[in-house]
């Protein structure tokens, strides 16, 4: 009756169409964006908006641009989600175009958040995830993916030896293989490259990070115990234009970084990634005949494809390249042809590493919300020749992966359901020749394993009520070694209130250990390694539970948080590292306890505008059982592993002028005593001993032009060193050597300079 | 030694006081016609904040409205709207550059919202 009222009104009076519609049918209209990491708004196509109650949608242009039609009254709750960001829901209350920000997630969990923080821990998701954007990353020089954790408290970036410089993470007073490292959720630090994968991710590459602390999800494999973090790249269709960073330092090393895109017909879009860092001069400021930094030529390409005219298929490849060439170890010999020093031939590091890698995703994105399926694919070589002080190590790894995911929503939105299939396939050869005072004989050791897994998962969300929300997951792999594995993990969260979120989660993990490869930097020394067996070594199997308190509040109307996590991991078993006799390296499976507490207090809050305090305390506590032989058979002793501090505390001072033309950034660091092992030989003989603590402050000052960012800063600025990180200089070749007993800085004061230079279109 | 100190602090704060004196800040108000987030972008984070004198910017997305302080010896009102219609909004009385205004995403033209509003 009302329709043909409209309809006469419309024949004898004229009316518009358009009111006949705002009677009736409404149009909703309005964009879709992403913000990209200089903040920028970006037109997000492919974008899925929906009316909530009816499920009644449409799909973003190129524009990001989008209509919906609806006879549903207003005001309506609208959503807008994407595959790979964090969806948001919005009340359209009038027929005015909406606009939606939607920021990219690799978790895509539950919910929308709406911060511009950049690091920000979000009391909406169920996980205990801490996102560090861009910008924060630009905070630090952040040349590796290393340090990118420098202003970060939950992830402890330490030297692993002097030698080769490398750096390693810790976790939950866990050392970093125990964590999963992932670049866009894909494999990344597994197998060979553990030592020094850290160092083949250029920083300037990474968009965002996201920490997961705890055993996280179980979507991405077995492999995580302590935690998940995932660096998301730039992607082809997040670059515009060509970005260029040049990074100088005091001593002498040179970073180049290229990012470009382009478009490829009307399809296809491609961007390449470019690295470039080289150390050409020897420097060795502590004047103990080796090197303080590595001699270094480092390239890594990256190029990316992503076709784009379709928004409904999500479907990427890329390669990436890395070749380096790092040298290192004494200077030469005729330095060394003095009194001080015994032996006249140099104690010469090389290596040599080759990674090559192939990644393709294709995606599905279906007219159902948050429903989408795809296929993600990885192969990889990775060679690594090491030659050092005579002994030679070289190592290949060939992997293949593949995962078939699919999620959608079951009864309503508040329901997800996440499963999939995935298959991995890690092949490792490695030969050890070590040359070693101890034991005259050369002693050729080949290790080959090969690791076929198969696996399904399948991960319910649900949010039963605005306050309660779960995660539980499971997923099975089977392996013709070692039969059936069950990981079941979950994550539950309780909102109290609308600015406090409380975590509980327990999980168990899986991880094969590469022993040889993962402790590279002890077989700097001479530390001969005793492995019975190699394929006696068992899994390790352990399990992570903790909780975690997330509070939000405000002093003086200023932004202010407050964060606790506790967490507790317990091995079933564990391939023991054991330093603890100073001419052994043993590797054997584990005999007794082996866990680790790890407790940590997060406090941030803004004085003013502009201005960032931050203040974060861990405690860790992490025991091991060691074995040894004794005349009446095996003693077991569990004490605290070695190299991993007491306690960390970290002091930010963050000040940003508006619109970050200048920003200031300030951290000092107090890390505490870590457990040094007995070393040295049996003349030289130095006692087990815990080392002191220490300070360590950086900052870093950046301006902001409109085309280019200029930044200065200072590493360690207190040039606080470990007093004779490498022992036994005189002579490398004696039993007295040891360069892996490294519990602070190796290397001094360093100023660096750099540019980003940004040129859109 | 301490003398030497109280003589440079006197100097240090009188040239501060003296920096002071000149960095005279007013406040102005354009009409602009501006209407969404992505013009707010383009006018404020990617072009005013870089704008020699400029201190705070802010838009009023209602009325296409923005609040500029700025440094009186540094730039001045005339200078900022000449600015804001280079970039193919129109300025209060400035009209938009034309062939910028052609450039312009088309959710950021004047006419793109006209039916709804």
């Amino acid at each position: 009756m009302r329709k043909n009222l409209v309809l006469f009104t419309l024949l004898f009076a004229g009316l518009n169409t358009l009111f006949a519609q705002n009677t009736q049918n409404h149009e909703i209209s309005g964009y879709v964006f992403e913000r990209n990491t200089k903040g920028n708004l970006k037109p997000l196509p492919g974008a899925h908006v929906f009316c909530v109650t009816n499920q009644n949608g449409s799909v973003a242009d190129q524009n990001g641009f989008f209509l919906i039609n609806t006879t549903l009254p207003l005001p309506q709750l609208i959503s807008a989600s994407f595959v790979g960001y964090e969806s948001d829901t919005t009340e359209v209350i009038n027929a005015k175009p909406i606009e939606f920000v939607l920021r990219s997630s690799t978790l895509n969990e539950v919910k929308l958040t709406d911060r511009l923080k950049t690091n920000a821990k979000s009391i909406l998701k169920v996980s205990n995830v801490e996102w560090i954007s861009g910008q924060e990353l630009q905070k630090a020089a952040c040349c590796n993916l290393s340090e990118c954790f420098e202003t970060n408290a939950s992830v402890d970036i330490i030297s692993s030896d002097p030698i080769t410089g490398a750096k390693k993470i810790q976790m939950l007073g866990l050392d970093g293989v125990y964590c999963d490292l992932m670049v866009e959720n894909k494999p990344f630090l597994r197998g060979l490259a553990a030592s020094y994968g850290l160092n083949f991710i250029p920083g300037s590459w990474v968009e965002s990070i996201q920490i997961t602390k705890a055993p996280g999800s179980v979507t991405n494999g077995f492999q995580s115990l302590t935690g998940q973090i995932n660096a998301e790249l730039f992607k082809p269709e997040t670059i515009d234009g060509f970005f260029w960073n040049s990074y100088l330092n005091s001593i002498g090393m040179v970073e180049n970084n290229l990012i470009t895109s382009s478009l490829v017909g009307k399809d296809w879009k491609t961007a390449l990634l470019g690295h470039y860092s080289y150390l050409g001069r020897s420097v060795d400021r502590n004047q103990d005949s080796f090197m303080d930094a590595i001699v270094i030529n480092r390239l890594t390409l990256l190029n990316r494809w992503r076709y784009m005219s379709r928004s409904d298929r999500h479907i990427e490849f890329s390669f990436r390249y890395l070749t380096e060439d790092k040298l290192s170890g004494q200077i030469s010999g005729d330095d060394l042809s003095t009194e001080e020093f015994e032996f006249n031939t140099p104690y010469e590091v090389n290596i040599k590493t080759d990674q090559a890698e192939l990644n393709s995703k294709i995606g599905f994105i279906f007219d159902k919300p948050f429903t989408s399926a795809g296929i993600i694919s990885q192969a990889r070589y990775h060679n690594q020749e090491a030659l050092f002080g005579g002994s030679t190590y070289s190592g290949s790894q060939y992997s293949l992966y593949f995962k078939v995911a699919f999620q959608t929503t079951i009864i309503d939105t508040t329901k997800m359901i996440k499963i999939g299939l995935t298959y991995s396939s890690d092949r490792y050869d490695e030969a050890l020749l070590l040359l070693r005072p101890a034991a005259p004989m050369i002693d050729n050791k080949h290790f080959a394993r090969t690791d076929k897994f198969i696996g399904a998962y399948s991960e319910l969300i649900v949010e039963h009520n605005s306050r309660l929300s779960s995660i539980f997951g499971y997923r099975t792999d089977y392996s013709r070694a070692f039969g059936f594995w069950h990981t079941p993990r979950f994550n539950i969260r309780y909102k109290p209130s609308d600015n406090s979120a409380l975590r509980v989660s327990a999980g168990k993990a899986y991880r094969q250990a590469n022993p040889i490869s993962e402790n590279m930097s002890y077989l700097f020394s001479s530390r001969n390694l005793t492995l019975e067996d190699y394929n006696s070594l068992k899994p390790e199997e352990a399990i992570n539970y903790g909780a975690n308190i997330n509070h939000n509040f405000y002093i003086a109307g200023k932004a202010s948080s407050f964060n606790v996590d506790i967490y507790q991991t317990d091995f079933q078993n564990q391939v023991v590292v054991d330093i603890e006799q100073p001419q052994k390296l043993s590797v054997y499976n584990l005999g007794g306890p082996s866990y680790s507490k790890s407790l940590q207090v997060d406090f941030a809050f803004e004085p003013a505008d502009g201005w960032e305090l931050k203040y974060a305390h861990k405690w860790n506590k992490t025991e091991t059982t060691y074995s040894a032989e004794t005349s009446t058979g095996e003693d077991y002793l569990t004490k605290q592993s070695p190299f991993i501090p007491k306690y960390r505390s970290l002091i930010q001072l963050y000040y940003t002028t508006w619109q970050n033309k200048w920003d200031i950034n300030i951290t000092l660091q107090n890390v505490g005593p870590s457990r040094v092992p007995a070393q040295g030989s049996a003349n030289e003989y130095v006692e087990e001993y815990w080392s002191e603590s220490f300070k360590h402050l950086d900052g870093q000052i950046t301006r902001r032009f409109k085309k280019f960012d200029w930044y200065i800063g200072i590493e360690n600025a207190l040039n606080y060193m470990q007093p004779q990180p490498i022992r036994g200089v005189e002579n490398p070749f004696s039993d007295n050597f040891d360069a892996g007993m490294i519990w602070g800085p190796t290397m001094g004061r360093v100023v660096f300079s750099g540019i980003r230079l940004n040129i859109n279109d | 030694m301490k003398r030497l100190i109280l003589i440079m602090l006197i100097c240090i704060t009188n040239q501060a006081f003296g920096q002071i004196n000149s960095k005279k800040i007013e406040k102005v108000k354009i009409q602009t016609s501006a209407i969404c987030n992505m013009c707010e972008e383009l006018i404020i984070h990617q072009n005013l904040a870089f704008e020699k004198g400029v201190k705070h910017a802010k838009m009023d997305f209602e009325t296409g409205t923005i609040t500029i302080k700025y440094r009186t010896d540094k730039t001045n009102a005339s200078n900022l709207r000449k600015v804001i219609s280079k970039l193919g909004y129109s300025a209060d009385s400035i009209k938009a550059d034309p062939i910028a205004y052609e450039n312009l995403h088309f959710c950021c033209k004047k006419t793109c919202c006209e039916g709804e509003k």
